[in-house]
């Protein structure tokens, strides 16, 4: 059979190669995805099958990452998430204005820089709890954004939503972040409890910040 | 007349976010250029940014990375299979023996193959620096078995695909004398761009047993981790590893290991039964 002396391809398909190179990234959004590191290689596993079926609709010299990360939240919402989205949650209101207020500058260079580095364990123990308990698509903004640097345009694709709804999800799940570990900062005794407002600065009107936003979306 | 803290603190996000308008830019810039709670700030947000990056990455293991990239080729090669279909093309057996050339390319993939495509073609002769690896395949053998990738393939007569791949008859047909029955069978990387078939079995349904296919030029059998049991005047090489018993063997010019929980007598008879009947 002539099949069987065809010789073995000797180098990876280049589309194949290329989407590899974003396999730890795509696994790692994964497993903050599902919350489980088996969970997180199936979904990998799937996203990356399909985007070997869809790769004719991928655009050469576009952003790649971005493109797979779209298949990835569409399988996910697909597999893991048929119950809707959690709207009390993204369209309720701020948990709590004070992660919009104001902590005085010593409270935040003491939650920044502990003086012991070995309390820096704690904080990313932290970090990690804080970001499960964040609303999934809070979550997943936050990652995209700072851990994968794709710009508010490339989530809004990847999330298919409205730029300005991607800026609104930053926004509250960063907050919701910050407050978290300012509360354990100052649980740790690392910050001081109520940090005192500067005079001038007041509370920030969360809708009129929201529409700010979208203006420049 | 300088922009307000407030003002300012509305603009940090998006500018750590790296989206601000020029003028805006400039805007925080000056600003936080005399303001000291903006610039905390500035630096807490990134401190934060720095740490969800630093709980969130993660690198994938080598096993999935492998796994992935041979789904990916073989979902390339199913796609190749359904174009060709649908053009009227005739193929044979093309998704299995996909299967096991898209490992080959995995394993090209992996270990960087330093051989030429010509070398590759002819298996490595056993000798000194082969049987140094050989604990190390061996072990091999037994995390396959330990915790087994799923199968490419699941009807037997889909077995003879493999052989092109692993150089020898891929026919372990003693086996169902024993009542073993066949799981599904794979083609894994051994040693360079050689491969292994790997088939699993369950032994009255309550017995995981692995048998592992292989060129002995490929895997000699000189294992320093295995004791030698004679059988009839067969040599088997028995022994445990992390709990399992492993048996490897060789007949008529093919290797065969077995990894299962059975004792080292039921494995190397199982090694022995796997070789194919004369």
């Amino acid at each position: 059979m002539s099949i069987f002396v065809k010789k073995r391809p000797a180098k990876p398909d280049p589309f194949e190669a290329q989407t590899l190179e974003h396999l730890d990234a795509l696994y790692a959004v994964s497993c903050r995805l599902t919350k489980s590191p088996l969970d997180a290689e199936d979904l990998v596993q799937d996203t990356l099958v399909k985007a070997m079926r869809a790769r004719e609709q991928y655009e050469p010299g576009t952003n790649l990452k971005a493109w797979l990360f779209k298949i990835l939240h569409n399988t996910f919402i697909n597999k893991y998430r048929r119950g809707g989205l959690e709207r009390v949650v993204l369209e309720g209101p701020d948990a709590d204005p004070l992660a919009d207020g104001w902590v005085s500058a010593a409270s935040m260079r003491a939650l920044r820089d502990p003086e012991s580095q070995a309390l820096r364990p704690l904080v990313q123990q932290e970090i990690h709890k804080a970001l499960d308990e964040l609303p999934e698509e809070f979550r997943l903004a936050v990652v995209l954004s700072d851990v994968e640097e794709l710009s508010y345009k490339e989530i809004a694709e990847v999330m298919g939503c409205p730029v300005g709804t991607v800026m609104s999800r930053l926004h509250r799940g960063r907050r919701l972040l910050q407050k978290r570990l300012y509360d354990h900062a100052v649980y740790l005794g690392i910050a001081p409890a109520g940090g005192a407002p500067p005079e001038e600065a007041g509370t920030i009107d969360i809708g009129e910040y929201r529409a700010r936003k979208r203006g420049l979306g | 007349m300088t922009t307000p803290c407030r003002t300012v603190s509305c603009l940090i996000e998006t500018y750590l976010d790296d989206e601000l308008e020029p003028s805006q830019l400039l805007e925080v810039e000056k600003h936080t250029a005399t303001c000291t709670t903006c610039r905390e700030r500035i630096q807490l947000d990134r401190a934060i940014r720095m740490g969800v990056r630093r709980t969130v990455s993660t690198t994938a293991s080598a096993s999935f990375r492998a796994r992935v990239a041979h789904s990916m080729t073989a979902e390339r090669w199913a796609s190749n299979e359904r174009a060709q279909t649908a053009t009227g093309v005739p193929t044979w057996r093309a998704v299995g023996l996909a299967m096991a050339a898209t490992v080959a390319a995995v394993v090209g993939l992996e270990r960087q193959n330093r051989q030429d495509a010509d070398g590759a073609e002819q298996p490595t002769h056993a000798n000194a620096s082969s049987a140094v690896g050989l604990d190390a395949i061996i072990d091999q053998f037994v995390d396959w078995h330990a915790r087994p990738l799923p199968p490419e393939i699941t009807n037997a007569n889909d077995l003879l695909g493999f052989e092109p791949y692993v150089g020898v008859p891929v026919q372990p047909r003693g086996l169902s004398t024993f009542g073993a029955k066949l799981v599904g069978g794979r083609i894994l990387p051994v040693r360079e761009q050689n491969c292994a078939a790997m088939l699993q079995y369950t032994l009255d349904g309550s017995h995981r047993v692995s048998i592992y296919v292989f060129d002995p030029r490929v895997v000699g059998l000189r294992p320093s981790k295995l004791h030698t049991k004679v059988i009839g005047s067969v040599p088997v090489y028995v022994g445990q590893i992390r709990g399992w018993s492993i048996a490897a063997a060789e007949r008529r010019g093919v290797g065969y290991a077995i990894a299962s929980d059975l004792g080292d007598d039921a494995s190397a008879e199982l090694a022995l039964a796997a070789a194919p009947a004369p």
